[in-house]
Formats: structure tokens, sequence, C-alpha cells
């Protein structure tokens, strides 16, 4: 049962025992009405990538840059996502100055569904507006929202636009034999590394998806580059939560399964990747206070892999093959 | 020619909502100063008075935006005269941060949001104050339009 339900049926006020004292929440709520038009600041975005209002590709970033109020070094997850996009696509990548908030939070947490529909079909609209056709984003739960929430509410929405993770793109992509990894480690002790599954890519989605089984196929790649890649002792389905999705508040029970987590990463490798915005913030957050614990490196997905990648040149192979 | 009358004849007929947090040491007895003086202001604020103006949190600001506030203002003591000694440091940076990352972002003037410091001896200051934010959101408009 969802987390307001508990709360209604306890007749709690849902806005209270909000993370943050519901800043964020808020945010998206304010986002919701027709009168706001966001117009965020695209400092974070490097010169040398070309970016635009109008194209096919989309790269969805999600409330990062609003995160940048109380957490630091979040903008990087951004970042090199958009460089490894810029890297494989010709065209430049479409980002909205005027991009609002999915709506995730205010649906999970907090059960307004009415504000949750006014954002999608605000979403929708400018989507529409912008002649998208894929929307490519590296949070997990902007991805559950699009791949499955949406459709419910608009039947035509996974018709429209195809929602890729950013681990779905690169997995394509390098099937595809568009792009190849490279950057061997040097050192001769291999690294170590680990992946923790956020809730939304894995047990949140239909059975039938295939992007937990995905990342493992990369991740074997890289063993070649002599990073070797160990399963924690929960790991897909069964992972562990961070403990605070939604902007729950966090308390010594979701504290204690986090430092559960951490000790399983810790004897898995020194480096644990994620592919969730949140699970970063939050396992990271943690390392500030156990000091058995801080050195376990924590990255992002995107974050890992953008100095790994290398497109492969379709002209150069042609000519070697006449 | 008819949609500038029309934008000034709005402009003159709106009343705008404004909500004030005043620190209970310096601007709430400012504003209290201008009342027992009888220093004319206009009618359109809502004080909220609060221990300090470090208590206010920028979930404060947000919510009373999200409600129908067109004009949030922040007041409280000058800095290094705090009755709590470095409460209005902590919500001078609290402020900026969230001019910079919050309101700016959200597309929302930043003119509606000011942080403004009155002392409990400023009760001209404080009425003078209050005209001059009335008459910019006036000029600003709704929030809602």
């Amino acid at each position: 049962m969802a987390r307001y339900k508990i709360r209604q049926s306890a007749k709690k006020n849902v806005d209270e025992l909000i993370a943050h004292k519901g800043v964020y929440t808020t945010i998206t709520e304010i986002m919701s009405q027709p009168y706001i038009n966001p117009d965020r600041s695209l400092e974070w975005v490097p010169k040398n990538i070309k970016i635009a209002d109008k194209g096919s590709v989309l790269y969805y970033v999600g409330c990062i840059p609003y995160f940048n109020y109380e957490f630091d070094k979040i903008d990087v997850i951004a970042l090199s996502t958009l460089q490894i996009i810029s890297k494989i696509e010709k065209e430049p990548i479409v980002l909205f100055k005027e991009e609002i908030c999915c709506g995730h939070d205010v649906y999970w947490g907090q059960g307004k569904l009415e504000i949750f529909i006014e954002l999608a079909k605000k979403n929708i609209k400018m989507f529409e507006k912008a002649g998208i056709s894929t929307i490519v984003t590296a949070c997990a739960e902007c991805y559950r929202t699009f791949k499955v929430d949406y459709p419910k509410l608009f039947e035509d929405f996974s018709q429209k636009f195809e929602v890729k993770h950013i681990i779905e793109y690169v997995y394509e992509m390098w099937k595809k034999g568009k792009i190849e990894f490279i950057g061997k480690n040097e050192s001769e002790e291999g690294i170590s590394f680990t992946y923790h599954d956020p809730c939304r890519l894995s047990r949140f989605l239909p059975e039938n998806n295939a992007i937990t089984d995905n990342t493992r196929e990369i991740f074997k790649e890289f063993k070649k580059l002599g990073y070797s890649f160990n399963e924690m002792e929960h790991n897909k389905s069964n992972s562990l939560c961070c403990g605070v999705n939604s902007w729950m508040n966090c308390n010594e029970k979701s504290k204690a399964l986090r430092y559960k987590r951490m000790l399983e990463a810790k004897s898995a490798g020194s480096i644990m990747l994620t592919s969730c915005p949140k699970c970063k913030i939050h396992l990271s957050c943690l390392q500030d206070d156990y000091e058995d614990i801080s050195s376990i490196e924590i990255s992002d997905f995107s974050e890992f892999l953008v100095n790994h990648i290398k497109v492969i040149d379709s002209n150069k192979n042609s000519e070697v093959e006449k | 020619m008819t949609e500038t009358k029309k934008k000034l004849k709005k402009t003159k007929d709106f009343e705008p909502d404004l909500l004030v947090f005043c620190c209970n040491w310096c601007s709430y007895a400012g504003a209290d100063l201008a009342g027992v003086s009888r220093f004319q202001y206009p009618p359109n604020i809502r004080v909220i008075r609060v221990m300090c103006s470090g208590r206010i949190d920028p979930s404060f600001v947000l919510k009373a935006l999200k409600d129908g506030a067109d004009g949030v203002l922040i007041s409280g003591c000058h800095i290094g005269d705090c009755h709590y000694i470095s409460g209005n440091e902590y919500a001078l940076e609290r402020f900026e941060k969230m001019h910079k990352i919050l309101i700016k972002q959200l597309g929302i003037n930043e003119n509606r949001v000011r942080l403004e410091w009155v002392s409990a001896s400023e009760g001209k200051r404080f009425a003078e104050l209050i005209t001059e934010f009335t008459n910019q959101i006036k000029e600003l408009g709704p929030l809602k339009n």
C-alpha cells in the first residue's frame, strides 16, 4: 500500500512528514500551475556541446538543477549524461529551458493525482511542440513515470514517444556497434566495482524489462578493461532500498537499511555505481556519519561511463571494407 | 494600444496579497512603531511574527507563493544586531541560495521575494518599504495571470 494511503487511513495530513520541509514537493506543485514557466539556468552545459529547442532526441534532466540548493556536486550526473548522448548523436540534443517535473514525488509520496495529471498534460504538450520522438533520461524515477505511469493516463504516450534510460540507450548503441568501451585500467591491481539497483529500475518495472540484465552485460564487458564487477548479496529485484524514495523522511530505520547496504557494497568492491540521483544523494549522505564506509566511492552510471565511451566512426569502417 | 490600456487598468484595480515575515525583536517592533506613530502604508500586507529571521525556511516562502501570495518580504534585524547573535546571517545565506536556485529557476520574478533589514527604531522606514514593495508588485501584476 502506498505511503499516502497509510497516512490517509491514519487521518494524518499527507503534507506533514515530507523530507526537507516539503521544499521539493512544493516546487513540483508550483510547476503544475499553468502560469508558471520555469527559466532554468543552463550554466552547467559546456560550451562545446550544441543544444537546441527543437529536435528528435530530448535529454530530460529532471529536478537535478533544483537539488543544487542543498546537495553538492549533483550537476555532474546531468553533465556526464549530456556528454555521452552528444558524443553519440550527430544532431544537437534538445534541452528545455522551461522543463517541469515529471510528478513522480507528488504521485508516490503524497498521492496528489490531480497535480500529477496537470504536470503530465503540461509535459506532453511541451514534447509535442518540440517534435520529440525519443526521450532519454538519467533518472530512474523519471524513467518509470514516463514508461509506466504516463501510458496509464494517456494511452498513446508510449506510441508517440520512445522512453529510454541512459543504460538502455548505451546498451542499444553498443549492440548496434556504434560505440565501444575504452580506457584500460593502467594499475596492475584490478579495480572491483558493484552496482546498486534502484527500485524504480528493478522491481518497480514490469517483469519483462531487461534493464537489470543489460546493465550486467555492459559490466561484463568492462572485465577486459581491468574492472571486475561483483554482485552484492542482495541484487537485481531483491536489492535493498536506499530507504528514502520520493522525499520520505529519513529516520534511524532507513539509516540502518542504508548502512547494511553500504557494508554489502564494501565487501563487494571499492566503487559503487547506481543510476538514480536520489540513491546517490542518500547513500553518500551516510558516508559523512560513519567512517568505516567512507572509503567507498559512490558514482552515477553515466559518471562512470563518460570517460569509457568511444564512438566508432562508421565512415572509417566502410572504407576498410572497400 | 488597447492592450496597454487594459494592462494599466489591471494594475490600477489590482490589489496584491503580500506576506511579511517579521522578526520579534526588530522588524515587528518597527512595524509596531509605524503604527503607533501613525505612518500610513498600504493595507495589502499580512504580518507573520517569528522569533528570528533565521527561523524562516524556504519552504514557507514557496508555500506562500503556491497558495496565492503575490509577494513575500522577509525582514529581520540589521546584520550584527541579531538578538540571537547570528540568526540573520543564516537567514541571509539561506535567502541568497533560495533566490538563485529556487525562485529564479522557477520563472518567478525575483522582485517578488525580498529580504530587508528593519530595526526597531525604523518605523518610518518600515512604512516606506511597504509602500514601495506594494507599488512594485502592483506594477508586476498578479502572479496568477
